[in-house]
């Protein structure tokens, strides 16, 4: 990462002659930043950061979609947070909603543990690819592929689509 | 979110008349400095705002705090724009090439942004007075001012979310925090009583329909402000005193200095492409 | 399960292809090295906020302006999104932001020299977005899941940096005279800045075979590098900009570039606390942090003052 500094090397290479060298006597110095004060005072760090609580932010796109997590973020509590959060995490794209979340508030599985997702037995039965090569022998007696269920869903995502396309323009 | 400016009734320009798709030629030169006033408040807040990118107290803070200023600069283009079509030069230009004697800002947005805590009250103060006179001005009798406050009202909502709930919690948090916040309002008070200082033809304007009166719009501010500042225990200043003369060119050695570093650049060759 | 075993578990996650997530077990030096390199990383977002924001106050013109603001804001940002990731590591972020102000924990070397120029943050915006682009999308394929989620989120924004960036570059390059020569003089000063960017050259790099072998640094300083070159120089070459560079030359069969290597001990002598702008950023983070420091203590009451009777 940039360089990765503070993995340096020991020997040092050649310089070349024709590098600029920055010891220009003059410097930009803006008027907001108050550096010439920083030069002369240079206080030290009294308190670096807050300490406050950490809060998980969840967005929502657009009404009719699932909150998704975006980041987290540092609050003294949830109206500043959810306040701190639109800026941070909503500046940019669609938002409607958002969702903050105390860290301490969420319970999640271990990670060791994910062998528990883990579907040993076969559980085609709940899937429905575990139910192709219906026919329609057992109702008609006779070699027919059976494409009921294709059918249904098949119209089931043509309105989807076209109720989308209403919504959303072309 | 219901109107956390007021609250109570806002005022609405007083008109019967029908809306103006042009405005009528008399009134133009008037118009146009009512319109420079609402472009250089935003301008001048937009640009102290951003001072505080990357310098602000806390992280999350210091962005939350940059769309503000992008949002006060936007405003300020719109405005810009408004006289644009009323036949000014580009927005770029009215900001970037004008002297201080021609700015009509009023004095509280072109002060030093000062620490956190008076930023944060002037753009309070500011946000307050802002919203009032955005929601008079959708009433506008003039479609295209109408139109545009209607649009900017939305973006207020968030800056008085975000004053209020930082207000509330820093007055009552520590005595280091409210004597920071009750010392910025003492000072920065004369100069925001003087956000209300009407520009020269204000009242043909006011009495054509296309704005509300400054002098109806203060006192409902002033109440919104004692109401909200008080609750969260600081004092607002009894004084009527304004500093005015903004409205006129009458300004500080502040925005001197501002433009200066604002405009720099630019000016250095106002023809070439930026 | 020992911790050999243990190991061998992670190493195999990693090797095929699978993320690391905060709760699960790493070696202790995975955990350190990716500490200081997230820190490191976020370090150099905030203070590269600090000579890019010097110039918000005298960009020229609205669109210049606020996209400046945008833009340093989304940096901020990034340093947002990074101390978080490294957070997740077990180090709170007050203790990484205490190590950059007293001088322990670095950042990116070029944020210490100056923008004293308007063209400066057209070359900071290009050449430097360019190369944390390359570096970012690079490290977005290492193996910590929080980095990882953040530097894609990163990435997608320094697009926009980039953009801004190059359009400045085109802006200076194809204006006036004396802007011309602004921004050549400006590309002759960033130049070697950027061509340390990536870091000392492959052959110095102590420990990079196990960075690599864990994710946590799926390219060299060098490959980096080259892909910087591969991808800047011909744009640089067209828009008729002249590379201090004299020896630069690309190998006909091999198609990389051959650099003059920069001066590494300026580079070291920068790291450590002596180059031409560090006790300025320096101090002047030190002071935002002192001036902020009244706010956060009045929302943090185990911190505040006490109350007067």
């Amino acid at each position: 990462m940039y360089g990765d500094p503070a993995d340096p090397g020991s020997e040092a290479l050649e310089a070349r002659p024709d590098m600029p060298s920055y010891t220009r006597d003059w410097r930009f110095d803006p008027y907001h930043q108050g550096l010439g004060f920083a030069r002369e005072h240079d206080p030290g760090a009294r308190h670096a950061d807050t300490e406050w609580t950490v809060y998980e932010v969840f967005q929502q796109d657009r009404r009719g979609e699932h909150h998704h997590h975006v980041g987290s973020l540092h609050a003294p509590d949830a109206e500043i947070a959810l306040v701190l959060a639109k800026e941070n995490f909503a500046r940019r794209g669609n938002c409607v909603n958002l969702w903050v979340v105390p860290v301490h508030c969420i319970h999640a599985t271990d990670y060791a543990d994910s062998d528990v997702f883990q579907h040993t037995t076969d559980r085609m039965y709940r899937e429905p690819g575990g139910f192709q090569g219906l026919r329609k022998d057992k109702i008609h007696g006779h070699a027919q592929r059976d494409d009921h269920v294709e059918g249904v869903l098949t119209t089931a995502e043509t309105e989807l689509n076209a109720s989308r396309h209403r919504r959303e323009g072309p | 979110m219901a109107n956390p400016a007021t609250g109570a009734a806002t005022v609405a320009p007083a008109t019967d008349r029908t809306a103006l798709d042009t405005p009528p030629p008399e009134l133009l030169g008037a118009l146009k400095r009512y319109l420079l006033a609402l472009a250089d408040d935003e301008m001048l807040l937009g640009h102290r705002d951003a001072e505080w990118t990357g310098l602000g107290p806390i992280l999350e803070e210091d962005i939350a705090f940059s769309s503000m200023a992008q949002d006060e600069l936007g405003h300020a283009k719109i405005w810009y724009g408004l006289r644009h079509e009323l036949g000014e030069p580009s927005p770029d230009r009215q900001a970037f090439l004008r002297d201080a004697p021609d700015w009509l800002n009023a004095r509280l947005l072109e002060l030093d942004r000062g620490d956190y805590a008076a930023s944060l009250v002037r753009q309070y103060l500011f946000d307050l007075a802002e919203l009032l006179r955005l929601e008079a001005l959708t009433g506008s009798a003039w479609k295209p001012l109408a139109d545009a406050a209607l649009k900017l009202r939305q973006e207020e909502k968030y800056h008085l979310l975000h004053g209020q709930a930082y207000l509330e919690r820093l007055a009552k948090g520590a005595d280091e925090a409210r004597d920071l916040l009750q010392a910025a309002l003492d000072r920065l008070w004369p100069y925001a009583l003087a956000i209300w200082e009407p520009v020269e033809g204000e009242a043909d304007l006011v009495a054509a329909g296309i704005v509300p009166a400054s002098a109806a719009l203060a006192p409902v501010w002033r109440a919104a402000v004692v109401t909200r500042f008080e609750r969260a225990g600081l004092t607002v200043p009894l004084s009527h005193d304004a500093v005015t003369g903004g409205r006129r060119g009458e300004h500080g050695p502040e925005l001197v200095t501002l433009l200066a570093a604002m405009q720099g650049l630019y000016r250095s060759d106002p023809e070439a492409d930026w | 399960m020992t911790d050999e075993a243990r190991l061998a578990d992670f190493e195999a996650r990693i090797a095929r292809g699978e993320k690391i997530e905060p709760g699960d077990w790493m070696p202790e030096r995975y955990r350190s090295q990716l500490i200081r390199l997230i820190q490191q990383h976020a370090n150099s977002e905030l203070m590269g906020a600090l000579p890019e924001g010097q110039w918000i106050p005298y960009a020229p013109g609205f669109k210049r302006k606020m996209a400046l603001i945008a833009k340093v804001q989304d940096e901020v940002g990034h340093a947002q999104l990074l101390y978080r990731a490294a957070e997740t590591l077990g180090k709170p972020r007050h203790e990484m932001i205490e190590e950059l102000i007293n001088g322990s924990s670095k950042y990116s070397n070029v944020f210490n020299y100056p923008c004293d120029t308007w063209a400066d943050i057209a070359m900071v915006g290009w050449l430097i977005d360019g190369a944390a682009i390359v570096n970012q999308t690079i490290m977005q394929t290492g193996s910590y899941g929080p980095y990882g989620r953040a530097l894609r989120r990163i990435t997608y924004e320094e697009a926009f940096h980039l953009k801004q960036g190059y359009d400045l570059v085109v802006t200076l390059i194809t204006g006036t005279s004396a802007q011309r020569a602004m921004c050549q003089e400006a590309f002759s000063r960033w130049w070697w800045p950027t061509m340390m960017f990536f870091g000392p050259p492959d052959k110095q790099s102590v420990h990079t075979e196990v960075l690599q072998r864990w994710g946590i640094k799926p390219k060299t300083n060098d490959e980096q590098r080259q892909i910087w070159l591969q991808k800047f120089v011909p744009k640089i070459l067209e828009l008729g900009l002249e590379i201090p560079d004299t020896a630069l030359r690309r190998d006909a069969e091999s198609g990389e570039w051959h650099i003059t290597q920069p001066d590494w001990n300026e580079f070291f002598r920068v790291i450590n606390g002596d180059g031409p702008m560090n006790r300025e950023r320096l101090a002047l983070r030190r002071l935002i942090y002192d001036e902020g420091s009244w706010l956060r203590r009045a929302l943090e009451p185990h911190l505040a003052l006490p109350k007067a009777a």
